[in-house]
Formats: structure tokens, sequence, C-alpha cells
């Protein structure tokens, strides 16, 4: 019985009819991932470049990393621009003018960090203000980055940090191109002389576009990816670095609270770097509101980093998952023309042609003929339903870079299947009633008029009755009519999980009618089966 | 051993089976004799258990096929008139499917399949969809499926039909091989000459209902060449005059006279001379099965 079941469930799952299906709905998870994907990058770069030049020996180096939006290292290619600008700019990249022209170029693949020297021992005499461009080339997108210098007449000076450290603040040497949305923190820690320079690239939520969300993908309040870029080897005091983090809201405006503050703070080493040349270290900050510390020989830099303005955000997550759903609702829409189609092939067509005769004859009660059909069927929804699932939630994770969480894949993939058994039990029932023609003319009819005919009558009717205004309510009502509900109420529980939004269907309601659905239909479809013909 | 009890079955109006009862036993061949529609078909779907009988029941070696049909069914085999299958399966991929029903795991059935498939002379088309098969190919690969496990009882359904005289050899020997075997074998004909060579005892039915059952040697007799000679008187001495001329069965006044050596005015002549008093004489020709049949739905029951 068992083996039976498998073979009919092989069969049922690898005819064409299902395969082609499948093959249809998983491309068009593909599509609509590439769609998301593509509507996300036209609104925002997904690349970044954090780094910084050095200028020695009338040798110009430039060193960083790119990282995508969601913190992932990239390699690529990088072309290297070293410029004569007419006028210094202290702090760029903010105030990197463009009149500049080029005096040497250099051009380098790199895979992780990138590590690039020009000589420009004879053009840096009529050198003004050295400009640095970075033309990074990944596999996700193009990102310019630049720097300049303060005038080389004079020493080369970097503006130290402001004392406020909620502001932006960059040394001159800095490269930041911090994609619009970061999915993490930036640190630039410049140090030279005992003197610390920081950067932070603080996140204000509320200013963020919708895309936002997507960017902070994996990133699960409190956990804070923290990524720092540290020049060490220059001489400076960056070959020790430790950073520090500790719990609480800490605003520090001037040294004296400072260290009052990092006095009353419990700090907890975070990380403990010891470089002796670049490197970019990433550390992990645990913590609904952290303060972030760097300490270098004896000086110490800081910044508050708020934790919760971090926090995933669902304005991202949101598209994307409706995305995904739209996907598998369109499925959940347009699969039971397989199960349809399945029923007719495993117990009305055999039934009007007679091949189940032969099949009864076996040392077998007709009721495990009728459920072993039956769990074959329901064995296709399952595996259907999984792969519908994993396709698209795979489709989503290579393409977007973001997909649902595995609890919530779980979820849809149990309501989907539900869905679909409920599905397969309605059309199993006519079948069971009914063979080859007639079953195939009442199934087609039943499918069009739940799926179809029923919402828009109840439209009409709605309309009819109390106006636009009822329309919902009576939408809301028929949905319990359908055998996907179960799917229905899944995917409304996740979004509004995401959204934090409520429920909008009701949890008894859908629980119940899929349980109807599922359960009514084979007990009616085996009153009629048990004494039917199975002669053709 | 196969006991049909008393099995009757309606469709609609129509009584199909009307207290049908009959036995096969071990080891013998019982041909099932009826013309079109008489209900032959109906009565061994009802003992294979695809169809529900109204009353009775079917045992199969002390099995009943309505409340234990998984056991009954699991102790025989059925070769239907048209056997219909699940066409878009390959042969051998539909044999392991049915065998997995009778409980044969899925490498087991695969090599019995390869077995039972060439045995019935359907090796080389194995790995054919069934909805390539002719009806004898249809009605060996039956017989392979119903031969799963060796079953001790067969029923074979108007098998011969639409059989080329190569088939018809084949399922004559099965069927032989069967008996030497010792199982219980139902074969259901209207082909009564090869019931004739086949067969220990014949069934005969008619709209629904047994007319008779009937050894071969006294379906031999009863189509047996006869004369039935009615006399005024008999004696040991005219049972002597007779028995010369060939076998004698007396019944009252009645004798019949089989398979007579001499020409019948002989015969007459010879009783008149010695003095018998001759009230009737009447010569009956050899009968096929086919006319004793006729003579029997014409109302000779037994």
């Amino acid at each position: 019985m068992r083996q039976a079941v498998i073979i009919d469930f092989k069969r049922s799952f690898i005819r064409p009819a299902t395969i082609i299906a499948l093959a249809l709905f998983i491309l068009l998870g593909i599509g609509l991932s590439y769609l998301v994907f593509y509507t996300i990058t036209a609104t925002m770069k997904p690349v970044g470049f954090l780094g910084y030049y050095k200028l020695s020996n009338d040798s110009l180096t430039v060193v960083g990393v790119a990282y995508s939006a969601w913190g992932e290292r990239l390699g690529g290619e990088a072309t290297i621009i070293a410029e004569n600008c007419t006028t210094s700019v202290a702090v760029a990249p903010l105030g990197y003018q463009e009149r500049c022209s080029r005096v040497a170029e250099a051009k380098q693949s790199f895979a992780d960090i990138l590590n690039v020297s020009i000589n420009l021992s004879r053009q840096l005499s009529s050198v003004e203000n050295l400009g640095v461009r970075v033309n990074i080339s990944t596999r996700y997108g193009e990102v310019v980055a630049t720097a300049s210098s303060a005038p080389l007449t004079t020493s080369v000076a970097i503006a130290p940090v402001a004392s406020s450290i909620t502001a932006v603040a960059y040394p001159a040497r800095a490269f930041v191109s911090p994609v619009p949305f970061l999915p993490f923190n930036i640190w630039f820690l410049a140090c030279r002389n005992e003197a610390a320079y920081i950067a932070l690239q603080t996140i204000s939520v509320k200013n963020t576009v919708k895309i936002f969300a997507l960017i902070i993908r994996n990133v699960s309040a409190p956990h804070i990816p923290l990524t720092t870029a540290i020049p060490g080897g220059d001489g400076g005091d960056c070959n020790f670095v430790e950073l520090y983090y500790g719990y609480g809201n800490i605003t520090v405006t001037n040294t004296y609270e400072l260290s009052k503050a990092l006095a009353e703070a419990r700090l907890r080493q975070l990380a403990k770097v010891n470089s002796s040349g670049p490197l970019f270290a990433e550390a992990s900050v645990e913590g609904s509101e952290a303060t972030i510390v760097a300490r270098f020989g004896g000086a110490v830099a800081h910044a508050v980093v708020n934790a919760r303005a971090s926090n995933p955000e669902t304005i991202l997550k949101t598209p994307i998952v409706t995305a995904m759903f739209s996907q598998l609702s369109t499925a959940s829409q347009f699969m039971p023309i397989v199960f349809l189609y399945l029923a007719y092939v495993l117990i009305a067509k055999p039934r009007s042609i007679g091949a189940l005769e032969f099949l009864a004859s076996m040392p077998i009660t007709r009721r495990d003929l009728y459920l072993v059909r039956l769990l074959a069927g329901v064995l296709t929804t399952f595996a259907s339903s999984g792969v519908l699932v994993v396709s698209t939630a795979l489709s989503m994770l290579a393409i977007v870079r973001y997909s649902i969480d595995p609890l919530n894949a779980l979820l849809l993939w149990i309501g989907l299947s539900l869905s679909l058994v409920a599905v397969y039990s309605l059309f199993y029932m006519i079948s069971s009633v009914l063979k080859g023609g007639s079953y195939l003319a009442i199934a087609i009819l039943t499918y069009i008029l739940i799926w179809f005919v029923m919402p828009i009558a109840a439209t009409i009717i709605a309309l009819s009755i109390g106006g636009p205004a009822r329309v919902a309510d009576v939408s809301r009502t028929i949905v319990y009519l359908n055998p996907t509900i179960l799917y229905e109420y899944i995917s409304n529980y996740i979004l509004s999980q995401i959204t934090e939004s409520p429920i909008t269907l009701d949890t008894a309601l859908s629980i119940t009618s899929t349980a109807l659905w599922i359960s009514l239909p084979p007990i009616i479809g085996w009153l009629a089966f048990r004494k039917a013909s199975l002669s053709s | 051993m196969i006991e049909i009890n008393g099995v009757s079955k309606r469709f609609g109006k129509v009584v199909a089976l009307d207290n049908v009862s009959f036995s096969v036993r071990n080891g013998e061949v019982v041909g099932y004799v009826g013309p079109n529609g008489a209900g032959k078909t109906t009565t061994i779907r009802v003992a294979v258990g695809v169809l529900p009988p109204d009353s009775g029941d079917v045992i199969i070696d002390g099995y009943s096929v309505t409340s234990e049909k998984p056991k009954a069914c699991a102790r025989i085999g059925w070769v239907p008139e048209s056997p219909i299958f699940e066409m878009e399966f390959k042969a051998l991929d539909y044999f392991i499917y049915l065998a997995t029903y009778k409980g044969l795991s899925v490498p087991e059935a695969r090599r019995v399949g390869k077995e039972l498939l060439e045995l019935v002379g359907l090796g080389d088309a194995m790995n054919r969809k069934l909805a390539t098969f002719s009806l004898g190919m249809k009605k060996r690969f039956a017989l392979a499926v119903s031969m799963i496990g060796d079953p001790p009882n067969f029923m074979f359904d108007e098998v011969l039909n639409g059989l080329d005289p190569q088939g018809i050899m084949f399922f004559r020997r099965v069927v032989e091989d069967f008996r030497r075997r010792g199982k219980a074998v139902l074969f259901s004909s209207h082909i009564l000459s090869e019931v004739q060579m086949i067969a220990d005892r014949v069934v005969f039915i008619n709209k629904g209902r047994i007319i008779g059952v009937y050894t071969m040697d006294e379906v031999v007799k009863l189509a047996s060449p006869h004369i039935v000679i009615v006399l005024k008187q008999i004696d040991d001495s005219v049972i002597s005059i007779l028995s010369r001329f060939g076998e004698v069965e007396v019944s009252g006044n009645r004798v019949i006279l089989r398979n007579p050596k001499a020409e019948p005015s002989k015969i007459l002549e010879e009783l008149v001379k010695s003095g018998y008093s001759v009230e009737e004489f009447r010569v009956s020709e050899e009968r096929t099965l086919e006319e004793l049949f006729m003579k029997l739905i014409g109302g000779e029951t037994r």
C-alpha cells in the first residue's frame, strides 16, 4: 500500500502537467525576483567604498574595500585617478570639487582589499591640491569615491573629528562612499601622532526611503554589524586598536562628558585589533543601545550608536515579501488546474474506462484503493508547494539578496500545501462521483465558479447593496468559502508581522474553513465511490 | 476452492444473478457456459470482489470475498474478457505497481515481473506502453499479474475470445497446467468445444440462473446418440437382447439404448420378433454441447 502510494505520487508529481506548471511558476518567481532587484537597484546604489589614501615618498597609495548594500565585501576592478585640483577641500568627499585635471591613473582588479600605488615623483611638483578619485566596478554596480588633500605646499593636515560625534566627519584622506541606506555602521579610524579621527556614518531611519528595510537584511536588532577601516602601518598609534562597547544611551558633547560617561558605562571589549598594516575590521555590537568606543594609543574616540535606529525595518521587506506572496498567490490561483487534472488522471479517467476494476481485484479493500490515490494527490500538493516556496525563496535570495526567513517559509509551505490539499479534496470528491467527461465539465465549472465568478458576483452584490464601502467587507467574507483560505491567512499573517499591521482575516474561521474543505469532500466522495460500479 | 453461495445481483430492474450457487474444487476445471448476458461475467466480477453482491457470498479457500476481501483476493487470480489497464504505464511498471498491492516490494516486484512477463510471452514487450498492447497481449499481461504469489484459484472470463490459435493454445496449456498443479479454475466461455476439451465439469447458466451442473462424463452421455424405447413390459430377457446392441439404461418401462451398434430398424425388428410390445421407438442423433445447451435452455434443467 505504501509503495503504491509512492508510485502514484511519483507519477502524479513527475507527469508533464505538474512539471510544466511548476516550471512556469518557478520562472514567474525568478522573473519577479529580477523585477524586485531592478526596482531596488534603480532606487539606490548597492555598492559603497570605504578606504583611505596615503601620500609618501612621491607615491600615492589607495587602500580600501568595496561592499554591497548588505555588508558583503565585493571584489571588482578599480581605477585610481590622481588629479590636480585648483582649490583644497578640507573635508572629503562631501567637498570634493570637480575642477581637477588628471595627472596619473592606475587600474587594478581586486578580490577583497584594494591596495594600489601610483608613482607621482614626476607630476607631484605641479600639483597644488591632490585629488584622488576611485572608480570601483563590481558585479552589483559601480561607485565613485573621491577625496582630496590640503594644499600640498603646506604640511598635510587632517581635520580632527568634530566634538559632536553625531555629525558626519571624515578625515581628508578618507573615502567613504556609503550606499544610501546601510545595513551596518561604518567607522573610519585614522590616527596620526596620537590624534584620533573618527568618521561615523549614522543612520536615520526616519529619513530613509522605503527600500531601507531590504538592506538591513539579516540584521536583527539588537545586532549591529560594525565595519571599521584602520589605516595602520604608517607609524601612528593605529597599530594597536581596541574597540569596546557598553550599554546606555550616552550623549556626549565634550571631552569631559566623554571621560565621565566612559567611567560610568559598563564597557566590554568588543574587538582588539593588532594592526601592522591596513586593516578593515568587522565586529558586532549587541544591545538595543550601545556606546562604541575606539581606543588607540592614548587617544579615545567614541561614537554613540543607536541600535534602535538600525533595527530591521519593514518597509523594504514589504515589497519583497509582497512579490513572493503575489507569485505564490498566482500559484494558489492556478495550481488548482493541475490538481483538477490530477484527480481526473487518478480517479475519473481510469474509472470511466474501467481501469479501476482490475485494480480493485487486488487484495485490497475499495477504501484502500480510494485512500491510495487520495494520499498520492495529497503528497503531490506538499511536494509541489515545497518546490514553489523553496524555489521562490531561493530565487529571491540569489537575485535580490534577501528572502523570507525559514520559519515564515515553513509557514507558507504549510499554508500553501494545505490549501492545495483542500483544492485536491474538492476535485477528488467530484472525480469520485462523476466519470470522465462529466467530471471535467463539472470540475472546470466549479473552478471557474469558486475562483472567478464568486468574487466578481460578491463584488457586484456588495456594490448594489451598500456601495463601494461594502465591497471590502463582502470580499473578506467570501474568501472563507475559498479552499485556499489558509494560504491567504498565512500570507496575511506574515505580512502583518512585517508591516506591524493587524491581521485582516479571522484565525478560527480560516482554520475551520480549511479543515472542512479538506475533510468533507473526501467523505462525500467515499460515500459515492464505495458502491460505485468500476466497470466502463 | 471457490464456492459461490446463493449470489444474487440486480442492475436496476434487471436480475443479473438469481441465487447462483456452485463450487470449483481444487484440481478441477469448471466450464462456465451460457449465452451472452447470461450472468457469467457478473458472477466472476462478484467472485473476484470488484462487484458487491446484493445477497449471497463467494468463499475463496474459506475466506469471504465480501467480508475478508484482501485475504480472499490474495488467493485468486483473474483474467478478464477485456482487460482494461491504465494505458499510460509501461507493462513492467504497471506490473510493479499492481504487485505492490499484493505486498511485494518494488525490487521484488521487478524481479517477479520480469519472470512472469517472460513466462507469458511478453518478455520483449515489458517496456512497451500498455496502450500499444493487443487484446491477446493484455490477456497475457492480466494472466501474469494474476499469477503473482501463485494463488490456488483462478477465474478465466471468456479468455479465449478474440485470440489467435496460438493464444488459444497458450491459455489451454495454462489451464491444464493449473489443473495438474491442483488449482481450482473457473473457465467461462461460450466456445463450448473449448470447454468440452478443458473442463472437468460444466455449469450452465442462463438469464442469471444456473440451469445445470454436469460432469464431463454426464455431458458426453447426454450428447451421445441413443434410442428411447418404451415397452409395455420390461424383463431380463429384453435387457439381454438390447445389451447386444449398446449400453442400456432402464427407467420404469423406458429403456435408453446409448451408442447403438446396429441400425435402429434392425433393433426394432429384433424386439418385435421376440414378442415384445413396443409402444414408442424414438431415435436421437449425437448432440453437440451447443445442442445440449440449447436443449437445457429449452427447459431441461437439473
